[in-house]
């Protein structure tokens, strides 16, 4: 069962939903946690695995050799303009490439050497019986996609044999990063929050699912009891899967960077909520066998 | 000499546009007879995604253009005129592109050595 935590808008609380789901499963199914937030993944934060392995994702780039005729078919080639031809030498552009090796494919002289740049890393570990995942992009670059889709496959490679229990914890928005993340999950959990803010990039993130073709329900995070979401919900027929109240004392252990398990009222609430998502995903595989 | 100015305007009264990836057209003339040689060129990288300074950059080489003038270059725009051996100089968009070939004819427009802000001209 792979279940992607995502929102549209950012903090509204995808983390803090992620993380206590995964800990509360752990004791009765092997869980995987992966961090797809690359650009500022938090998870391990409140998780503190220990990690026992770090492996470098990198991207091939260009680099011109001696034979290089100055025709400028590669130049021409890329669509990111990491490469230009002028005053009698190619200059390469490392950080505007994305490594799709078109230079390479249409240089008639074989010119084009590919060389790597790091990228980011994947951080692998384990806390209390959940399996913990994290992509973090190296700063300064703008390239998230390929340290995502390298997670994705350690992921995959990782979560082959078992019957188990795959939270994604996805980037904001709902750009390619989110798609990425979020594909080819048996449920997406779209965290919202009662503000128009919320229920706004709530609204794109629901479209997006629809394109995607991804069965979903929504989580209220930082409930006040208002008609806001409901009344949205409701309206476009959208399942409610829980709500989180609006709690001082959630903030108070989030701030702390800990995880509500240990509390036994919010334990109870993930229990739940787990509860309530694992009927869900079999409901709908049901209906889904069906149709 | 050859000479190319970054505007958003096909006409010699019309003004320099201070961008130099993302202006919508180059007007490209003799400075000895701006009037009847200038010619106006779509920027062909007004829509690209990323590195406009550096298509735009590599059009000016393209070109055969021997000074430059705009508003300021971001680095990697620099870094592809510099090596097109290309002088580049800062007019303000408060010129039209006839008073920018004076002013530059007089001595009056200083030479651009360093790089601008990265992304200035995506607005």
């Amino acid at each position: 069962m792979r279940l992607a935590v995502l929102s549209g808008k950012g903090g509204t609380g995808k983390t803090t939903v992620a993380v206590n789901l995964a800990l509360c499963w752990a004791p009765q199914r092997k869980t995987t946690y992966v961090d797809y937030d690359v650009e500022e993944p938090n998870g391990f934060i409140f998780l503190r695995p220990q990690i026992r392995n770090t492996l470098t994702v990198s991207l091939p780039y260009p680099k011109i050799n001696g034979v290089c005729t100055l025709c400028g078919k590669c130049s021409e080639a890329c669509q990111y303009h990491a490469l230009a031809v002028v005053g009698g030498q190619v200059l390469v552009f490392p950080e505007l490439c994305h490594g799709c090796g078109t230079c390479g494919i249409v240089c008639p002289v074989g010119a084009v050497d590919e060389v790597k740049r790091p990228l980011g890393e994947i951080d692998e570990g384990e806390r209390d019986g959940v399996q913990c995942f994290q992509g973090v992009l190296k700063e300064g670059e703008s390239l998230a996609g390929p340290v995502i889709r390298s997670l994705r496959r350690r992921e995959k490679e990782y979560s082959l044999q078992v019957e188990e229990v795959i939270v994604a914890d996805c980037p904001p928005g709902s750009s390619c990063s989110v798609i990425h993340s979020a594909e080819g999950s048996d449920l997406a959990i779209l965290v919202t929050e009662p503000t128009l803010f919320g229920l706004h990039d709530l609204k794109i993130a629901v479209r997006l699912m629809r394109e995607m073709g991804l069965e979903f329900g929504v989580i209220q995070n930082k409930d006040d009891g208002g008609p806001l979401i409901r009344e949205y919900c409701t309206q476009e027929g959208i399942v409610i899967l829980g709500d989180i109240p609006f709690d001082l004392e959630i903030a108070r252990i989030y701030s702390r960077g800990q995880s509500l398990m240990h509390e036994p009222k919010w334990a109870h609430l993930f229990k739940t909520l787990g509860d309530r998502i694992v009927t869900e995903v079999d409901q709908r595989r049901t209906r889904g066998g069906i149709a | 000499m050859r000479i190319a100015i970054s505007t958003g305007g096909r006409d010699l009264d019309k003004f320099v546009d201070d961008r130099f990836g993302r202006c919508p057209y180059f007007m490209l003339c003799d400075s000895e007879d701006p009037k009847s040689t200038a010619e106006y060129k779509d920027n062909p990288a007004l829509s690209a995604t990323g590195g406009a300074g550096i298509a735009a950059g590599e059009f000016m080489a393209k070109e055969k253009v021997e000074v430059l003038i705009t508003g300021s270059l971001g680095p990697n725009a620099l870094r592809v005129i510099e090596a097109g051996n290309i002088p580049a100089y800062a007019a303000s968009e408060s010129m039209t592109l006839l008073e920018a070939i004076f002013a530059w004819k007089e001595g009056q427009l200083v030479r651009i050595s360093e790089a601008g802000v990265a992304h200035a001209g995506e607005r």
